[in-house]
């Protein structure tokens, strides 16, 4: 049987009779990032709680590194690294002083790497946790998901409130660890990051995973919102032709569209006139949820 | 039970324990300042006759020996507030779930907890002895009989009623229900002490247990100190068992 790091079967769990997870069986394989997208509330946090076996499953079962999440807890956490979705910090210590301390706490930490670390995100150790951004907050919180070096770590909404310096800094940071052969199962609202750093993806909608898609694969569907301002009125009907437009709209010099995919064709028949501005947007996961999965907007 | 848990437990919480030490310091003081009148027997019963005019003369004395009486009252609701804010609130459960994403048994993150609200109840009690009994030697009043034979269960009594803010600090989701049932819990506890010695109600009181019938005169009750300690015990397994079973949402 082939080792995995994570493997789930019909993990189900109920709050007072609400289902919050339905079912849900996926496994990841060792070096893989495996990205868990989301709305708010669709049971992607939940799942990671269960296999830190804060809560436990109404019906089901999780294996983390080949053991159950509940029965060996301990072993389980000592080897897994986390991010959660909201740190607490303590007030009156500095970052470095609080680093130091969950290094004690999770024991046998090389504090020089978990220094690297910091360094890396530029993190000023020197500043008293109170008066931290919550970006420099979320920066603590990764430093001490990484600094043991875990087999697996489970990151909550990584980049959430991190500049853009910060954001690259965390996909290098998976992207090494990935090579290493460690894993990395994240929990995200955002499609591009998911669509960027995920080899897979499991698509959660209330609870229950409606697609594991690969990265490439989201990509390829990924859509986009394109608008496009020419020097002068242009044709509409040059666009019409082409087979990933959707939603076109032309209005005078402006042309708004919507690309499924590749935007390649678009971009070679716009460029026969003169381009003065291209905007490109990412759709909300709510857009890309009806697109793609033909789920309703106010469902999700 | 990890002492560097414990340690951030009291920097976190030490201003709330300031501000309860002061006002237990105080009240203890000032009981302490006036202890010459409260004891004079016109003075009691004069309370005794606003109060309960069916008091025996033991129990108006207890009523109006402030710092006996009122340091379990200020004692106990810090506890019970405490108690319950030691696990209630998004903010708290959200610190608890982080302590055990690391290799901690859910135990020791329990005791760890636990004995902050002992050494707090601890510290807290010792505290308004000390206000008290110096208050009284500084008037040039002697120390009644027996009076630090009472601090163990006080002690104890504040500790169940701390104990009893954890159990509903991890079963109650309300802030307000809680602290309405702790209220009530509280007056229904000394509330069998306005009653006659006599009546049965008043072994309902856990105050009874403390103090006896006559507290200065027959000292430390070992059976009702053992009663207490048990309780306790009792109360700290409980809070255990709720805690390993807590989900932690």
């Amino acid at each position: 049987m082939r080792y995995l790091v994570l493997r789930t079967e019909n993990l189900t769990k109920e709050f007072h009779r609400r289902p919050a997870l339905c079912g849900v069986t996926l496994e990841v394989d060792p070096g893989e990032v495996f990205g868990l997208l989301g709305p708010s509330g669709s049971g992607k946090s939940t799942l990671l709680h269960i296999l830190l076996d804060f809560i436990r499953p109404s019906h089901g079962q999780a294996l983390v590194l080949g053991m159950d999440c509940q029965r060996n807890g301990l072993k389980v956490r000592r080897l897994v690294g986390y991010l959660p979705q909201n740190l607490t910090l303590p007030k009156g210590i500095t970052a470095g002083q609080l680093l130091e301390r969950f290094a004690a706490l999770r024991g046998g930490v090389e504090m020089t790497f978990a220094d690297e670390l910091a360094a890396r995100f530029q993190l000023n150790l020197e500043l008293p946790c109170e008066r931290l951004s919550p970006g420099e907050r979320r920066k603590i919180g990764l430093v001490q998901a990484f600094m043991h070096r875990p087999e697996l770590i489970l990151l909550d909404e990584p980049s959430r409130d991190l500049d853009t310096a910060a954001q690259r800094e965390l996909y290098r940071l998976i992207a090494e660890f990935r090579a290493e052969g460690r894993s990395v199962v994240m929990a995200s609202q955002s499609i591009s990051e998911m669509e960027r750093i995920c080899d897979r993806v499991a698509v959660f909608y209330r609870g229950r995973i409606i697609a594991v898609e690969r990265g490439a694969q989201l990509r390829a569907r990924a859509i986009r919102k394109i608008e496009m301002r020419f020097a002068n009125p242009i044709n509409p009907q040059i666009f019409m032709g082409l087979n990933n437009i959707n939603q076109l709209v032309c209005d005078q010099n402006k042309v708004y569209c919507t690309v499924q995919g590749d935007p390649d064709a678009l971009l070679k028949t716009a460029t026969q006139f003169r381009v003065l501005d291209i905007i490109s947007q990412q759709p909300s996961l709510e857009e890309v949820y009806q697109t793609v999965y033909g789920i309703p907007a106010y469902a999700t | 039970m990890r002492l560097d848990l414990l340690r951030d437990l009291w920097l976190e919480r030490r201003r709330r324990f300031a501000f309860w030490c002061i006002m237990v310091v105080g009240w203890s003081g000032v009981c302490g300042l006036l202890f010459p009148v409260l004891v004079d027997e016109i003075w009691v019963e004069v309370v005794m006759d606003w109060f309960n005019p069916a008091l025996d003369l033991q129990q108006g004395y207890w009523l109006v020996a402030l710092p006996a009486v009122g340091l379990p009252v200020l004692g106990g609701s810090f506890a019970f507030l405490e108690g319950g804010s030691l696990f209630k609130g998004q903010t708290v459960r959200h610190a608890i779930a982080f302590l055990l994403a690391y290799p901690l048994p859910r135990w020791q993150v329990y005791f760890s907890r636990l004995a902050y609200l002992l050494s707090a109840c601890f510290l807290l009690t010792v505290a308004g002895y000390l206000s008290g009994s110096g208050m009284i030697l500084l008037t040039g009043y002697p120390l009644p009989t027996g009076l630090f034979g009472l601090l163990p269960g006080t002690f104890l009594l504040i500790l169940l009623l701390g104990e009893l803010g954890v159990l509903f600090g991890m079963l109650s989701k309300s802030f307000w229900l809680d602290r309405l049932a702790g209220i009530v819990f509280l007056f229904l506890v000394y509330l069998p002490f306005g009653m006659r010695s006599g009546s049965g109600w008043v072994r309902y009181s856990p105050l009874f247990y403390v103090l006896g019938e006559s507290p200065l005169m027959g000292g430390v009750d070992v059976v009702n100190l053992l009663v207490l300690s048990l309780s306790c015990v009792a109360g700290g397994l409980a809070g255990g068992y709720v805690f390993e079973r807590l989900e932690l949402e």
